[in-house]
């Protein structure tokens, strides 16, 4: 692995993507954001990112869909999930397919700077066994 | 890691499966020894706090005001507890107030009445009628506790992820179970549950910090910013925002604090006709 880390940033709300851009390219990420998931799916079946920011309510495809599509195409890769709907149900939800965090909105890009460096430290730390009770 | 919150009517063997899953899972396993501790912190009496829980009865009983009291403390407490993880807790009614984070696992027990009114004929050293009757008091005066605070039936299995009937399960797989199902990644905590966490730590603590003051005072809390409610008359609101700030600023946690104040109608009503 690269000292860079790759990140994806899906969000349908622009604006999201245009903050949280300079707030990761700050601390050495490589970012690519995306408003339509269509053309982020796209993008993840071509490239294996380390990390993957995806809203989940959107409208033509899910953020659920685009967890299983990076599952499908890299179980290394980190996929933070965020969301304005926070609720018990479907936080666990993210967490059983395999998110690697979940997070609420509204967050500061400071909050998010953290849970990436989080999934660095996982990326670069021994996989874990694989457990029968896992998902 | 996570917390598991064990509820069981008394005389359901809630407390040796909550011990033995802490020890498999080498989590701290925290029951009603910690009212003690409450007691002692905020100065409190032992036997009213116990009461308020709806365990053992004072002869004078707990009025809803001072129930409220007690146990905003000990939710205080409780919570700053469990916000540490790897923590099985029971005996604390802790799944009342930790209903929506996702990294609690909440675990209900079940058992049928005779074998309840046996365990307590054997611990009572009573007759069976006695033993029913004492279990039926106490069966009572907690569901009249989770009514009156948290507006909520114990009992009810959509308040859980999982019910144990320990008629059909025994205690040892029992064990098993709740040790495997904390396990899923479903039940991992997220930034999402600890900040739930977090924040509901802090209401807490400004809440019991205001109670004896202020105890209508609702209070919710986002990321140390801090929100509080309450009602007064109108000629006295700005003495009573300026109380609330100034107690409220005390506890440890709070960057912002907001203090709203509703119209106190019924006050104000009281003193018209005075």
């Amino acid at each position: 692995m690269s000292d860079t880390l790759e990140v994806l940033v899906l969000d349908d709300e622009p604006i999201v993507g245009k903050r949280l851009k300079p707030a990761l390219a700050k601390v050495g990420c490589a970012v690519e954001v995306f408003d339509s998931p269509a053309a982020a799916l796209a993008r993840i079946a071509e490239k294996e990112f380390d990390v993957v920011v995806t809203d989940i309510r959107m409208d033509e495809i899910d953020g659920m869909q685009v967890l299983e599509a990076v599952n499908r195409k890299s179980l290394r890769t980190k996929v933070i999930m965020i969301t304005g709907y926070a609720m018990m149900s479907l936080a666990r939800e993210a967490m059983e397919k395999g998110a690697f965090d979940f997070i609420a909105k509204p967050f500061t890009p400071e909050d998010l700077r953290e849970v990436i460096g989080r999934a660095a430290q996982a990326l670069r730390s021994p996989a874990e066994p694989p457990s029968a009770l896992a998902g | 890691m996570s917390v598991i919150a064990i509820s069981a009517w008394s005389h359901c063997h809630g407390e040796e499966i909550a011990r033995r899953v802490a020890r498999k899972l080498n989590f701290r396993s925290l029951g009603p020894e910690l009212l003690g501790e409450v007691a002692d912190r905020w100065q409190l009496p032992l036997p009213k706090l116990v009461a308020a829980l709806g365990k053992q009865q004072t002869l004078l009983g707990v009025t809803p005001r001072e129930r409220r009291r007690l146990l905003a403390y000990l939710e205080a407490a409780v919570l700053e507890k469990l916000a540490q993880d790897k923590v099985v807790t029971w005996g604390l009614g802790a799944h009342f107030y930790v209903m929506g984070v996702s990294h609690v696992l909440k675990v209900r027990l079940v058992l049928d009445w005779e074998a309840r009114v046996r365990a307590m004929m054997e611990e009572g050293g009573m007759n069976e009628a006695a033993a029913a009757k004492a279990l039926k008091k106490e069966d009572e005066a907690r569901a009249r506790m989770a009514h009156e605070i948290y507006r909520k039936q114990e009992d009810d299995p959509t308040l859980y992820d999982l019910t144990i009937n320990l008629m059909q399960i025994d205690i040892e797989q029992a064990v098993e179970i709740v040790a495997e199902a904390v396990q899923h990644k479903r039940f991992k905590p997220m930034t999402f549950s600890r900040k739930l966490m977090k924040d509901q730590v802090l209401a807490t603590q400004v809440k019991a910090e205001l109670f004896s003051r202020h105890p209508d005072a609702q209070v919710s809390a986002d990321g140390g910013q801090v929100l509080v409610t309450v009602p007064a008359v109108r000629r006295d609101q700005e003495k009573k925002i300026s109380a609330v700030r100034d107690l409220a600023r005390k506890v440890k946690g709070v960057a912002s604090l907001k203090v709203e104040v509703v119209n106190d109608f019924l006050e104000e009503a009281a003193e018209s006709m005075r």
